[in-house]
Order: structure tokens, then sequence, then C-alpha cells
């Protein structure tokens, strides 16, 4: 994050936002690594929305800790501070934090591996041939 | 063997196993990992019998209780009577000025915590499935190598599985994309193993009832280690149909994609920090030749609870079955 704008992704105790289905198309473009002005934007989404459309769109995905804004020059340059992904893990991650035991909820396949364990995984199969 | 030597003898069982119990599970865990379903089923027994064995304490100090009767003439009668009929040993030297009845309240509490945990825990679960649902509405359901899966449209490698009613084996698209058939295969009947063999009910009971005892250091072990043993049974399924190679190939991938973070990583780092069991015994890791004397130890130190919590109540049931 390098504007004057930029603002800290939401922390993982925070609720998740939820996106609308403009919210989705905006960020579907800005999860591309592009960073983007409101007219950019218009001109990429398929339905040509108002200007004050897109700048309040954005302005509540900065609410939500999803998008940063950084002035250039005259320009407010906007982009994605959250993967998809990092959005992905904290809805699943917020959905299980209520249950004061996730295992009971939710039993993930890699849940109790530790880095010693991957670097043992690693030489196992290093010396069965890389067969993975 | 008087009431004060088999309370005196009672808390010390229970002191030992609270604060050594832990020390001798890690100990013993190499072993218990070669019999994980049994292990699981075992620890998560052992807890609750801790936990019995506790609330016996009641009425056993209610042998020696000499208070002031609380209860109406007719009732303390009644109880008076009982007690003597239950009590295995001839008149103790030694009592407690404390009305008997608040002693023998003392199960009915400890039933009342765990049903309260219980309770606790289902209704929280009931609101995480909710929820786990409603993510899963951008997720779309598919036949993969013969397993109904729900295919979530995230390009991130995860893969676990929700009791089947709340939606069964979940997958990412980018694990299904990262993954050869093999491996998918493999985290498949890893997945399956742990809806067939009803974990995810294992781990709810366990939390429920165990969660307002879960700052005893033996109550937290075992709820640290059963999750861990259910991961190695479900190991076990799928190396069965796919192989240890390819199952290791599989948590490789997926575990490295995951970027395993956080507190949950950092407390098991320290409790495995030569490898966790489980990965020690899928790529054949020797074990320590005195796990497995350790393991016996741990089960007879159960069975001794069992045993005290059967010589305890026993007396009480008869008493009651012969109308005191």
């Amino acid at each position: 994050m390098t504007g004057t704008n930029a603002q800290v992704p939401a922390g993982r105790d925070e609720v998740p936002a939820r996106l609308g289905a403009l919210e989705s198309q905006i960020m579907e473009l800005l999860w591309r690594g592009e960073e983007f002005t409101v007219r950019e934007l218009i001109a990429r989404l398929p339905t040509e929305p108002a200007y004050t459309t897109i700048a309040t769109v954005l302005s509540n995905l900065k609410k939500k800790e999803l998008v940063c804004a950084r002035k250039e020059g005259h320009a407010t340059r906007y982009f994605a501070c959250v993967a998809r992904e990092e959005l992905t893990v904290r809805r699943i991650e917020h959905a299980l934090e209520s249950s004061g035991d996730r295992e009971a909820a939710m039993l993930h396949f890699v849940g109790t591996l530790t880095d010693t364990d991957l670097e043992l995984l690693r030489r196992f199969l290093e010396q069965r041939g890389g067969s993975a | 063997m008087t009431t004060v030597l088999m309370a005196v003898m009672l808390v010390s069982v229970l002191l030992l196993a609270a604060f050594g119990g832990p020390w001798l599970l890690r100990q013993a865990a190499p072993a218990l990992a070669t019999v994980p379903r049994l292990a699981a089923t075992t620890l998560a027994a052992t807890a609750l019998i801790w936990i019995a064995a506790l609330l016996a304490l009641g009425p056993v100090v209610a042998w020696v209780s000499r208070g002031p009767a609380w209860l109406p003439a007719e009732a303390a009668e009644v109880c008076s009577r009982c007690l003597a009929a239950a009590t295995p040993f001839s008149e103790s030297l030694v009592s407690v000025a404390i009305p008997a009845v608040l002693p023998l309240v003392l199960p009915l509490l400890g039933f009342g915590v765990a049903a309260a945990g219980l309770w606790r825990e289902f209704s929280q679960l009931r609101q995480t499935r909710h929820r786990l649902t409603h993510q899963l509405r951008e997720s779309h359901e598919a036949t993969v190598l013969g397993h109904r899966v729900s295919i979530m449209s995230d390009d991130s490698c995860f893969a676990y599985s929700l009791p089947r009613r709340a939606g069964g084996i979940v997958l990412s698209r980018g694990a299904v994309a990262s993954l050869s058939p093999a491996e998918l295969a493999a985290v498949l009947q890893h997945e399956e193993a742990h809806l067939r063999q009803r974990h995810h009910l294992l781990l709810a009971l366990l939390g429920g009832v165990t969660h307002y005892f879960r700052r005893v250091p033996l109550i937290q072990a075992v709820r640290d280690a059963v999750p861990h043993y259910l991961e190695i049974a479900a190991d076990q399924s799928a190396k069965r149909v796919t192989g240890t190679a390819v199952l290791a190939g599989a948590l490789l991938k997926l575990g490295t994609s995951a970027g395993i973070a956080g507190d949950a990583h950092a407390r098991s780092a320290v409790l495995h920090a030569a490898g966790s069991e489980r990965v020690r015994l899928l790529i054949g890791a020797p074990r320590p030749p005195a796990s497995t004397a350790l393991a016996v130890a741990a089960g007879a130190y159960t069975v001794m609870l069992l045993t005290a919590i059967v010589s305890v109540n026993t007396p009480y049931l008869l008493a009651v079955v012969a109308g005191c």
C-alpha cells in the first residue's frame, strides 16, 4: 500500500464483507491487480453505471476495507487491498469463530500440520524419487 | 480402608491424572497413533471418566458429613438412612461439619454443567454450520471420483468436511486444479472417512461435555489430542486406497499452499517440535520403544479411575435399589 489514503485491511476478528452484484463486478476488475479511476472502472463495466453510483460503491468497499485508494495528481486511483483468497479464508474463519471448538464444526485436511511436518513430507517424497 | 482414606486416594489419583496426564499422553503418543480410532475414543472416554471421578468425590464426602440438617426432618431421615445404607465402611473417626446434602449436590451440579456445555456446543455448532452453509451457496455440487462434493469457486487450495447434513465434503476449485487425480482421491477418501466414522459428532460431544472443565490440563490435553488422532484415522483410511506417497503428496501440496498460520499452528508446533505423530506415522518414522508401555500405563490409569467411580457409586445404587 503506497497511497496516502491506503487503509489497513480488516482484521480477522471483524465480520468479513459480503458483496453485492455491482461490488462483485468491481472487485473482479480490481482483483486483476490493476489500479483504476472511477471513469476507467465505468468504461470496463458492462452496464455503464452513473459516476456517482460507482463512487458510492467504491466508498462502501473502502468502508469494508476491501479497496484502498491513492491520489495521483487530481485523480484518485483505486486498488484491491484484500486478495480474493484472503476474503474467502476470512469468511470461513469468521463462520467458525463462534464455535469454541473449530474442529467440531469442520475437519480440515491439513488442519494439524506444522512447518516441521511439511519439511518431513518433502524429504520423504524426495527420498521416494519425487513420486508425488 | 476408611472413608477418609478413600477420599484422599481419590483426590490424589485425580490430581495426578490432571497434572501428570498430559505428559503421559505426549510420551505415549507414538504408540497411540498406531491405533488412532481406539486412541481417540479411549481418550475422549478418559476425559469423561475424569470428570465423573471428580463428581464421585461428593458422595464420598457425604459419608463423613455431620453438619446441620438442612432438609425437613422427614427428608433428612430418608437421606441419612440412604447414606448409612450406602456407606461401605464402619463409622468414620473423622467427620466434616457440613450438611450431607451439600456434597451430594455435587454430582447433580456436575451433570448440569456438562449438560450446559453440550447445549452450548450444539447451539454454537448449529449457528456455525448455518453460516458455513451460507458460504456454500457460492459453491456448486459435483460428483468427483464417485464422491458428492461441494466445490467453492476459489483459486486457493483447501479441502475440509462438514457433517454430511451440513454440506459434507468441500473442495476449492484451486485444490481440484492443483491435485493429481490420485491425490484428489486420497483427499476424498480422507474426508469420507471423517464422515463415515462420525468424527464431527465425537468432537462435538467431547467439546460440549468438557467445555467447562477445559482449564484442567488433562482435559485440555485430550481436547487437543483427539482431533489429531481422528486425522490419523482418516489418513489410514485414505492410505489403504491410494498408498502412502500419494497421500503424502496431497498433504504437502495443500499444506504448503494453505500457509498454516495462527495460534493453533504455534501451539501445535510446540507440541510436535519433531513433527506430528500424524506425519511421523505416515512416513514410517521409528517410534520410541517406551511409548507402548506408557500407552498401556495411560490405559491402566483410566481403568483405575473407572474402578474408583464404580466403587463409590455402586453402594449408592445398591442402597437405592434396596430401598435404603
